[in-house]
């Protein structure tokens, strides 16, 4: 009796907090509107000014220094830290190999096979299978609206977008688009203060950082419901992996084009890892706008599909 | 004649005036970083749009030319190198400067000119500019996709009146910056000696890259 009793009292405080999130969403987009425009700041030289005020001339002239625009922060953290690279570079190269030989080909084949639809399916199903993930990283970090979104989403996707492979909400095109910012406990550690450590290339995940490598491990290992139903580890590593392959599906090439321009791939990769890493945590809770006035018109006159 | 004094002492004021009028003008840049901007894609859009070119393989050459030199109207390729060498720029010859400027530019062209199927009327929507220390410029854009939206930063600086991007930042990845580490990879300055060789080194990798590109099979 008194099982069944905490069972419905914990079931009316997830309603009631269910509600009490669902509601938090609206004020995610009111939020936006009332966001101060910045249209131009013209001659303060306010902004990331701080050490060198002592010699203006010198920076006046100095066109090395990127503090104008005040994020040197992480170009410098992207800029070092390496004590591995010998151990990096051979596991890029082994990737890189994998990638080539292995992962795209079967990607290609599985895109051949699996229409578009279906994979989208797919994506929303396991993007809303891994909410936990997300909703952790989004506490943990006091994202308190990101998570109310994050809630809702889940929740409405589940039942309305037929057990999550539907996005009901949270796509652009969606009456409903909301800002998630795909939270992980690598930059909930970033959030809190802890930096990247050595960079660290894991084998056949690519690049990451010892700091994100911990949180990739939590966020399998822990907050992955996969691991949670006593289901046996082969089938959820078969789901993990059959996720990555799908996933990739939709961002076949960007490696390429990446590793095309490159004049030393190992270098541009870790930058473009770290850089974004970076920006992810420093994100502030950005939403998505809708279009602004001066937009460029790309249809001036309709065109033939080729 | 005094008549006729008048009269030039009229028309050399008017030509004063006008003359300080065009200076202000002058002084001012001739268009904002943000419209500056909008135009410089517009007209790069337009290239792509332009029916005269869609679906006509034989005519891709000649859009990729247009495409390049309308880039060039507002991109600051000098800027941009300069940036992604970073202090060792400072001893670099007139010539190597010149060099370096025209590889890079041919390595960036290959890279991205290439992608010009690749379009499909994505839209760039203008954010907000900030003007710092009246030579820096940053405009927010987003591009918009069918599927998602991106947001791009476009980072500007006013030379010889005239505002030109001398970077871009997509996903929190700065083009200059990673390049900049590439270089810094590889552009050793502890001796002259070892500065001079691996400026030889970079040169030739940067030749290498723009031979492989240019050589690579046209895709699919």
């Amino acid at each position: 009796m008194t099982i069944k009793n905490s069972a419905s009292t914990t079931l009316f405080a997830f309603l009631v907090l269910t509600f009490i999130l669902l509601t938090f969403p609206s004020q995610v987009r009111s939020a936006d509107s009332s966001e101060p425009i910045l249209v131009a700041q013209v001659g303060s030289g306010l902004i990331g000014v701080v050490a060198k005020e002592k010699n203006p001339e010198a920076i006046a002239d100095d066109d090395f220094d990127d503090n104008v625009w005040g994020d040197e922060k992480t170009q410098i953290s992207s800029a070092d830290s390496d004590p591995w690279e010998g151990y990096n570079r051979a596991m890029f190269s082994f990737n890189d190999f994998m990638y080539f030989g292995i992962t795209k080909p079967v990607t290609q084949g599985y895109m051949y096979v699996m229409p578009l639809r279906p994979r989208t399916w797919t994506n929303n199903f396991f993007q809303n299978l891994l909410y936990p993930v997300r909703v952790t990283s989004c506490l943990l970090q006091g994202r308190f609206y990101t998570a109310g979104a994050e809630t809702s989403k889940f929740i409405t996707n589940s039942i309305i977008g037929l057990g999550g492979f539907g996005n009901v909400v949270g796509d652009p095109a969606s009456t409903m688009p909301l800002y998630l910012g795909n939270e992980d406990m690598g930059q909930t550690f970033g959030k809190w203060g802890i930096g990247n450590g050595p960079y660290f290339v894991i084998p056949v995940l690519g690049p990451s950082t010892v700091r994100d490598a911990v949180g990739l491990g939590i966020d399998t290992f822990v907050l992955n419901p996969f691991w949670w139903f006593g289901i046996p580890w082969y089938y959820s590593v078969a789901a993990g992996a059959y996720n990555q392959i799908n996933k990739l599906s939709f961002h076949l090439g960007e490696y390429e084009s990446l590793k095309e321009g490159a004049i030393d791939p190992y270098l541009a990769l870790r930058d473009a890892y770290l850089s974004y890493r970076a920006k992810q945590i420093n994100d502030p809770q950005r939403d998505r706008k809708p279009a602004s006035e001066d937009a460029t018109n790309p249809n001036a006159e309709p065109q033939p599909a080729n | 004649m005094a008549v006729k004094m008048k009269r030039l002492a009229t028309i050399s004021l008017f030509a004063i005036l006008l003359c300080f009028a065009a200076g202000t003008c002058f002084a001012a840049p001739a268009q904002s970083p943000k419209e500056r901007l909008r135009t410089g894609i517009q007209d790069v859009i337009d290239v792509l749009n332009d029916p005269q070119y869609k679906g006509i393989p034989s005519k891709k050459a000649e859009q990729a030319a247009e495409v390049r030199e309308k880039i060039k109207n507002f991109f600051n390729f000098r800027e941009l190198s300069k940036r992604t060498v970073g202090r060792p720029w400072l001893k670099f010859t007139p010539q190597e400067k010149d060099r370096f400027i025209a590889l890079f530019t041919e390595l960036l062209e290959y890279t991205y000119l290439g992608r010009i199927e690749n379009y499909t009327n994505e839209k760039v929507s203008f954010d907000k500019e900030t003007i710092i220390k009246e030579k820096y410029a940053q405009v927010d854009t987003r591009l918009l996709t069918s599927k998602e939206i991106v947001p791009v930063i476009y980072r500007l600086k006013l030379v010889d009146n005239e505002w030109n991007v001398y970077d871009v930042k997509i996903e929190g990845i700065s083009l200059v910056n990673n390049y900049r580490t590439q270089f810094s990879g590889i552009i050793d300055t502890s001796s002259d000696a070892k500065f001079e060789s691996s400026k030889k080194e970079l040169f030739d990798r940067l030749e290498q890259k723009c031979s492989d590109l240019k050589n690579k099979p046209a895709k699919k």
